[in-house]
C-alpha cells in the first residue's frame, strides 16, 4: 500500500488506494508522534523531529496503521454552496479552453459532485477535484495580486476554494458567500479533506 | 504596558508558532529566526517562545509606561534609552532595566533582518489553536491579528522587580552578514549542481513568506534543469526550495503556504533554517550540499548549542 521516501525530517507516502488517505491521516494524527500530517493527492507528508526517530522507527509506525485502517470512522460532510456566477472573472478563458458556452458550461459545472482532496495553501483554502469529464486547464500567466475570499478557482480536473483574500493563479469561476475560514470558531474550517460539496446556482 | 512609538518598517508580536496544523492549511508562522528569539527571552528570564516584538529591518522605537526588565537580540547597532534629558547607550548584549516614561530606540545593523524585544514575563498576545503568533495573512494570533502600529499599548503578562542579570557570552553572541551560508538537501543531482554551483542573490520578493533566488544571468545549465513534474500540489515546508518556471528557485519562509504546486528541487537542511529570518533583499546565498544523515548530525549540534542557552533541549525551537 505505502511506499515510503524519507527527506531529512520528513517522509512522502504513496497511498495507493486515495480513499483511505483520510483514514490514514488521521490515524497518523492521533499517535501525536509527528510534528506535522499533510494531504496530498495519493500521498500524504509526515514531518518528525529525527533527533526522536529513525527511520526505520517511521516506517514502523507508518505500516501499522495497515492493520487500523478497518477501524478508520468516515466523518465526511456533504456541503450544498449557492455559487453567483456574477463573480466568474475568468468565465471566458475556461469556457474557451472547455470548449463550451457559458451556460451550457455552467450547468455542467452544477452537476459535479466535488470531493476535497485536501486543505493547504492557506488556512481553510480547499482543493476539490470531480470524476466529470475535462481537460486539465492552466493557471493564469500572472497571478492576480488579490483573488477576493470566497472565489471559486478551476483547472478542469481539479478546482478549489479561497478563503481569504489573497494573491492566487487558478482561474476564477465564480463565488461564494458563505465563510469558510472563520477564527473565532472551534475549529475555524467549514471544510475538511473527505467532505463533499455541491454547487447550486445563488 | 510598553506603548509603540516607531514600529520601523514592520513591527508583530511573535511567540509559540502553530505546530501541527499543517493539514488545515495552517503554517507554522511563529518568529522568523526563533534563536535570537530565545535569546531575547533568555535575557528577560522568560521561557524560549514568550511572546516578543519582532521589529523588521529597520529597528524601532518603545516606551515603557511602567519599570520593567528587557532583553534584545538580533541584528542591533544601537539601543539607546532617552530618560528625561540623557540618552544612555546600552549594552543589549545584557538584560536592560527601564523606568517609567524611559523611551528605548533600536537602531538595526544594515545586515540581518529580524530584532527581538522581549520583556520579563511576555507580552500578552491572542491565544489560538496552539500558538499565539500574528499570522497576517489569515489575520490571527499576535496583536488582535495585525501588525503594531505606532501608538499601540502592549500589555505584558506580570510586572515583577527581578534582580538578576542576564547576559549574553562572547562565545554565543551571533554574527549578522549580508552573505549567507546555508545547507541544503538537493533533491537530484541534477538539482544539487544547479542550487550549489551558484551564488545566489535574494530577490525583491522577499519576506516572512519566502525569497526569490536570483542570479546575475541565467546560464546554459539553467536552461537544461527541465524537471519531471506532474503538477499536482504537493505538501511544502519553510526551507523548502521551490522551482517556478521563472528559472529563478522560491525558498519558502515560515509564513509561506502549505502546499505548493512548483516542482520541489530541494530544502534547508533542518539545523539552518533559523538562518533565514536573517536574510534580506540584496543579500548573497551559497548553498552547501548535505546527505540526510550528514544534516541530522549538523541538527544536533545545533540542538546541543541551543541547549547552552537554554538548560534543557527545547527540541522544536528549530525546525
Amino acid at each position: 500500500m505505502h511506499e515510503i521516501r524519507f527527506y531529512e525530517d520528513h517522509a512522502r507516502i504513496t497511498i495507493i488506494d486515495n480513499e483511505k488517505r483520510n483514514t490514514i491521516l488521521n490515524n497518523l494524527l492521533a499517535t501525536n508522534i509527528f510534528e506535522e500530517v499533510v494531504t496530498g493527492i495519493n500521498e500524504l507528508y509526515v514531518k518528525f523531529d529525527p533527533m526522536s526517530f529513525s527511520d526505520e522507527e517511521i516506517t514502523t509506525i507508518i505500516s501499522a496503521q495497515n492493520a487500523q485502517l478497518v477501524a478508520g470512522i468516515d466523518e465526511s460532510k456533504q456541503h450544498h454552496f449557492p455559487i453567483d456566477f456574477d463573480k466568474a472573472l475568468d468565465i471566458d478563458l475556461v469556457c474557451n479552453d472547455m470548449d463550451m458556452q457559458q451556460v451550457q458550461f455552467q450547468n455542467w459545472f452544477l452537476t459535479q459532485k466535488f470531493t476535497i482532496d485536501m486543505m493547504g495553501f492557506q488556512p481553510g483554502f480547499a482543493y476539490l477535484s470531480h470524476n466529470g469529464e475535462a481537460p486539465s486547464l492552466a493557471r493564469l500567466g500572472s497571478p492576480r495580486s488579490i483573488v477576493p475570499a470566497g472565489s471559486v478557482g478551476f483547472l478542469g480536473k481539479t478546482a478549489c476554494i479561497y478563503a481569504h483574500d489573497g494573491p492566487g493563479g487558478w482561474p476564477i469561476i465564480g463565488g461564494i458567500n458563505i465563510p469558510i475560514f472563520n477564527p473565532t470558531l472551534n475549529p475555524p474550517n467549514l471544510l475538511q479533506s473527505g467532505d463533499n460539496i455541491l454547487f447550486r446556482p445563488i | 504596558m510598553i506603548e509603540i512609538i516607531n514600529i520601523g518598517l514592520l513591527a508583530t508580536l511573535q511567540g509559540k508558532p502553530y505546530r501541527g496544523s499543517r493539514h488545515l492549511g495552517m503554517p507554522y508562522a511563529g518568529p522568523a529566526d526563533p534563536i535570537s528569539m530565545a535569546i531575547a527571552n533568555k535575557l528577560a528570564s522568560n521561557a524560549y517562545d514568550a511572546v516578543s516584538i519582532e521589529f523588521s529591518m529597520l529597528g524601532g522605537a518603545v516606551k515603557a509606561h511602567s519599570d520593567m526588565i528587557i532583553g534584545l537580540a538580533g541584528p542591533i547597532d544601537t539601543a539607546i534609552i532617552k530618560r528625561g534629558y540623557n540618552n544612555l547607550l546600552c549594552d543589549h548584549y545584557k538584560n536592560i532595566s527601564l523606568q517609567k516614561n524611559d523611551v528605548l530606540t533600536l537602531k538595526a545593523l544594515r545586515t540581518g533582518a529580524h530584532i527581538y524585544l522581549s520583556i520579563y514575563g511576555g507580552f500578552e498576545a491572542t491565544d489560538y489553536w496552539n500558538g499565539n503568533s500574528t499570522f497576517l495573512p489569515a489575520k490571527i494570533g499576535g496583536h488582535n491579528g495585525r501588525a503594531l502600529r505606532n501608538g499601540d499599548r502592549i500589555f505584558c503578562k506580570k510586572q515583577k522587580k527581578i534582580d538578576t542579570i542576564n547576559h549574553v557570552p562572547k562565545r554565543y553572541r551571533l554574527s549578522y552578514g549580508n552573505h549567507h551560508l546555508m545547507r541544503i538537501c538537493a533533491m537530484n543531482e541534477r538539482a544539487a549542481n544547479f542550487l550549489s554551483q551558484h551564488e545566489w542573490y535574494i530577490g525583491r520578493q522577499s519576506s516572512r513568506i519566502g525569497y526569490e533566488l536570483q542570479k546575475p544571468k541565467l546560464s546554459e545549465l539553467d536552461k537544461r534543469l527541465n524537471l519531471a513534474h506532474d503538477g499536482l500540489s504537493r505538501a511544502v515546508f519553510a526551507g523548502t526550495i521551490q522551482y517556478p518556471p521563472s528559472g529563478n528557485p522560491f525558498l519558502l519562509g515560515v509564513d509561506a503556504q502549505t502546499t505548493g504546486g512548483y516542482p520541489i528541487i530541494g530544502h534547508v537542511i533542518r539545523a539552518d533554517r533559523h538562518i533565514m529570518g536573517q536574510i534580506k533583499s540584496g543579500d548573497s546565498l551559497y548553498f552547501i550540499l548535505q546527505k540526510p544523515h550528514e544534516a541530522r548530525g549538523v541538527y544536533e549540534k545545533k540542538i546541543k548549542y541551543v541547549a547552552r542557552i537554554y538548560s534543557r533541549p527545547t527540541l522544536g525551537l528549530i525546525g
